[in-house]
């Protein structure tokens, strides 16, 4: 009864999820103490972060190992340049550039490679970018940086300080909601239309005349520069950057959070992060049992439920499930075996 | 003396030590229907990929149009006019009928520069509506237009495929094994469908084919391909004779039916 | 001839280390299809048993070898325990899906380590009489560096001739190559696949009980080693033990020649060169199957 009532009424509920949503998210800081808030303005970053990974990985089919160092190269330009005295506005443009254009140079080597290769690749060079804050002096090195300030933003009229927790939470908000269109417009373009059909089946997208590595090319640009503006505003609000915040460990957390919330749900990396957010309050006290945790739960959700909670969602209020167990694609890298028939499909 | 459209010369293609295309040349000229024949193995397919850039030619060249094409990457191919469907259809498993041409077309206005952003950034142009309607009429997918690929029929996957292709406007369309799989009322659907396409868009067609009846119906020209090898090309009464062909694979039975 | 000759040693020494891990992780990927993340946490696990066996004792190389060897048999057997319950259902998964799996077993064995050895460094000394140096050429290095590279070009020879000269080895490369048509011809796939695993895991723990000395022993080495290992996996050409071996040897002699000449930025050359090779043959230096052999 309960069920049919909301499938029925399936565009309001979502109309009211957003509407509830929308208004927790403003107000959060006039009810919660400066703790939450705190985690909160870090979960709003994961969530811009984990979509960022998931713009490549469920719309574009790409999976990258190497997001950290993306984030991370927009953590440091945006921490460098404030720490040198300048606006945080400024700050936060170079990291989205920067982010951007590493990402460019690092997925042109990584795409010529495909399927684990690629992987593999995206990895092994975001290892070395973790390698280069680590070594380099100018990053502060090992040591990483600290007293990153908050500063000012620049809004032309008026100067904004962003001292206090909560003008910084509502900067990180509009900072996350903006990124967060940004890929909603792109993965609902004709442009992300493109970006799918290469993610089903790359060899007749590249039939069809399309540009495959290019298209590629230019959405992990673009999910690099992302992650880099998820990054910029990272630093000013923990105050402290460390190069391990780079590697490929850390490139895992929007892997987790993503497939936690739904891969296939453009929400699914907010959920996740979300969830992850609240969990890992809730059991703040458990210190040191992180990675398991974290493996035991990226390994229940792979195997139980790869759909993730969105999926589970769907599939509860709709009555079926949203997502195949094996979402193997035809003409994917994997499938570079006979096929019934006697073609055989080449890389 | 008409026109060539494509020509091969000494095409040889190894996968590791394994020779599947040995020597083969051939000249398709403008509007034929050529037919390729021959075993399974015998390199058919492999012969489309290098004419399309799947695959790449370890000697030998490939022109298209005067171009020599040897060594371009597919999609270049494709703009170029070489269109090609598979002989397992590869389509969209997760796109709708409908949105699968949005993607064809919009690549094939894309390229064209028929695209104006920003208006065309959510929507699919007007040229690319307009044109998927006309596609779906002339292919007969209309009724299937909002239908999921992957619960297409393996029929309907293969005419879908084909519709993709020839969003591109293609000049040269190579088909693998377009009636494979088929039941026998789809096979005639799909012979009087490619006669209907070929003399309305007059295009260039190269197709590999098992069934004989749709062999001599569709055929203005037949090569025999025997394991790597081309054995004979002609006219299809020229190639029902020839004795060498006979002699390869109509065999002890003397019967085109033997090998398929 | 000294200044070239210790970092030749150095170099080699990682090499063969990182190819103890890379030649079960290819084993593995070659038959199963499977790049394993955890294969990285079984090599620390084979550190972790084989310290907890021997503390802080220096023991006979006999003693020690056999210690070496019954952990790689107790976590053989731990790998294909868990391959029967866990790892089969990575088959079906998608690429994508696998590698995250296998990842998500990784850090379960990582925080299980944390959680029962805890997080500070171990050290275990060396087997007696191996612990010092060994004068060769004029260059003192460390006589435990000649057992690693001994002990990875044995593993080198003895998987060559395991696979390509064996009657085992037949059944692998058919396995490898074609599952469907190996179990057509009534061999049971499913446990071949089993075994493997558990062989790739002996490997893997064998490799860290015989590095162990060599080593600082924390609960971070398996991510260190397992990255190195897909590199030089990877630069080898996925599922080619032989073109593992070669892999880590270059990368293993630019890494440590690289550190001396490029003293400001070490460690990178490694991922560089790395990028490099992957740049002109994105799918490794040589032919990637063990079937094509
Ligand atoms: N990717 C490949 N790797 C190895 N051998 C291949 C590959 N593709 C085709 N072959 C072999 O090449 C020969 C020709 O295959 P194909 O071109 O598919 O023939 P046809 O289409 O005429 O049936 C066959 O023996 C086939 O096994
Ligand atoms: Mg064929």
């Amino acid at each position: 009864m309960f069920r049919q009532l909301i499938t029925k009424n399936f565009i309001l509920l979502r109309l009211a999820t957003a509407a509830i949503i929308i208004v927790l998210a403003l107000s959060l800081p006039l009810w919660a103490n400066p703790g939450i808030t705190f985690r909160a303005s870090l979960v709003l970053i994961y969530i811009l972060f984990a979509a960022s990974f998931n713009q490549l990985f469920n719309y574009t089919g790409l999976i990258s190992f190497g997001q950290a160092a993306y984030f991370a190269t927009g953590a440091y330009v945006a921490a460098l340049y404030v720490k040198s005295g300048a606006s945080l506005s400024g700050g936060i443009i170079l990291a989205v550039i920067a982010g951007g254009l590493v990402a460019a140079f690092l997925g042109y080597i990584s795409l010529r490679a495909s399927g684990i290769y690629f992987a593999i690749l995206t990895l092994a060079l975001g290892q070395i970018v973790y390698q280069v804050i680590f070594k380099w002096p100018a990053t502060g090195g090992e040591n990483g940086l600290a007293d990153i300030p908050r500063g000012t933003i620049n809004l032309g009229l008026a100067q904004i300080s962003l001292a206090s927790p909560v003008s910084y939470y509502y900067l990180i908000l509009i900072c996350v909601s903006l990124g967060l269109f940004i890929l909603w417009a792109v993965t609902h373009s004709n442009f992300g239309r493109i970006l799918m059909s290469i993610k089903q089946n790359h060899v007749r997208a590249s039939f069809l005349g399309i540009n495959v590595r290019l298209y590629q090319l230019i959405s992990f640009a673009i999910a690099g520069s992302i992650a880099g503006l998820a990054g910029a505003v990272y630093g000013p609000l923990t105050g402290v950057l460390m190069p391990e915040m780079a590697t490929w460990i850390y490139s895992t957390t929007p892997i987790l959070l993503t497939l936690m919330g739904g891969a296939n749900f453009f929400w699914g990396p907010a959920t996740g992060a979300v969830i992850f957010g609240i969990f890992e309050y809730l059991t703040r006290a458990m210190t040191g049992m992180s990675s398991l945790i974290m493996g035991l739960l990226l390994l229940t959700v792979v195997l139980a439920f790869p759909g993730g909670i969105l999926g589970l969602v769907t599939s509860w209020l709709i009555g079926k499930p949203s997502i195949k167990k094996s979402s193997r694609n035809e003409g994917s890298a994997a499938a570079s075996k006979l096929m019934p028939g006697g073609d055989v499909i080449n890389e | 003396m008409s026109d060539i459209v494509l020509e091969i010369r000494d095409i040889e293609k190894y996968y590791h030590q394994f020779k599947a295309l040995d020597g083969v040349s051939l000249c398709l000229e403008a509007g034929e229907i050529r037919v390729l024949i021959g075993p399974n193995g015998a390199g058919k397919t492999t012969l489309f990929s290098v004419i399309s850039g799947e695959n790449l030619a370890n000697e030998g060249a490939v022109v298209y149009r005067g171009r020599d094409i040897t060594r371009q990457v597919s999609w270049k191919r494709v703009q170029m006019g070489i269109g090609r469907c598979f002989q397992v259809a590869r389509v969209f498993p997760d796109m709708s009928v409908e949105e699968s041409l949005y993607v064809a077309l919009q690549a094939y206005a894309g390229w064209q520069k028929k695209v104006r952003v920003p208006r065309d950034f959510f929507r699919p142009p007007r040229y690319v509506l307009e044109k998927t309607g006309a596609i779906l009429d002339e292919i007969g997918l209309t009724d299937k237009r909002n239908i999921y690929v992957k619960t297409l029929s393996h029929g309907d996957k293969k005419r879908l495929e084909l519709a993709m292709a020839l969003a591109q406007e293609p000049d040269l369309l190579l088909l693998d094994e377009p009636t494979a799989g088929m039941s026998p009322e789809e096979t005639r659907d799909t012979v009087n469908l490619i006669k209907r396409l070929h003399s309305n868009r007059r295009f260039t067609v190269f197709l590999t084919e098992h069934d004989m009846d749709v062999v001599f119906s569709l055929a203005d020209n037949i090569s025999v391909l025997y394991y790597g090898r081309l054995v004979a090309s002609g006219k299809p009464e020229e190639i029902r004779k020839d004795p060498a062909v006979q002699e390869v694979y109509l065999g002890k039975e003397g019967d085109f039916d033997a090998f398929s | 001839m000294e200044t070239l000759f210790l970092p030749l040693v150095n170099g080699l020494t990682w090499a063969m280390m990182v190819f103890l891990v890379a030649s079960g992780l290819s084993l593995v990927f070659g038959v199963l299809k499977i790049l394993n993340f955890a294969h990285g946490g079984f090599f620390m696990l084979g550190v972790y048993l084989t310290y907890t066996f021997i503390r802080n004792h220096a023991l006979s190389p006999l003693k020690f070898f056999l210690i070496v060897f019954l952990c790689g048999i107790i976590l053989a057997i731990i790998g294909a325990i868990l391959e029967r319950l866990i790892i089969r259902r990575f088959y079906q998964l998608d690429e994508a899906y696998m590698l995250i799996a296998t990842y998500a077993l990784l850090l379960v064995i990582e925080g299980s380590v944390e959680g029962i050895w805890g997080l500070q460094f171990l050290a275990l000394p060396s087997p007696k009489g191996l612990g010092g140096g060994t004068e060769i050429f004029n260059t003192i290095i460390p006589s435990y560096s000649l057992v690693i590279i001994a002990a990875g070009v044995a593993v080198a020879v003895l998987l060559n001739l395991l696979i390509n000269r064996s009657p085992a080895g037949k059944i692998i490369r058919a396995a490898a190559g074609d599952p469907d048509m190996t179990s057509a011809l009534g061999i049971n796939v499913p446990i071949i696949y089993t075994m493997i695993f558990a062989f790739g895991i002996f490997l893997a723990a064998i490799g860290g009980g015989i590095g162990a000395p060599n080593q600082a022993i924390t609960p971070t080495m398996a991510s260190s080693f397992i990255i190195q290992a897909f590199g030089v996996v990877v630069v080898g050409g996925l599922g080619n033990i032989g073109g593992a071996f070669l892999a880590a040897i270059i990368l293993g002699l630019v890494d440590s020649f690289g550190t001396i000449y490029l003293p400001q930025i070490p460690g990178i050359a490694f991922y560089a060169a790395m990028a490099l090779i992957l740049l002109v043959k994105p799918h490794g230096l040589f032919e990637s199957s063990i079937s094509t052999k």
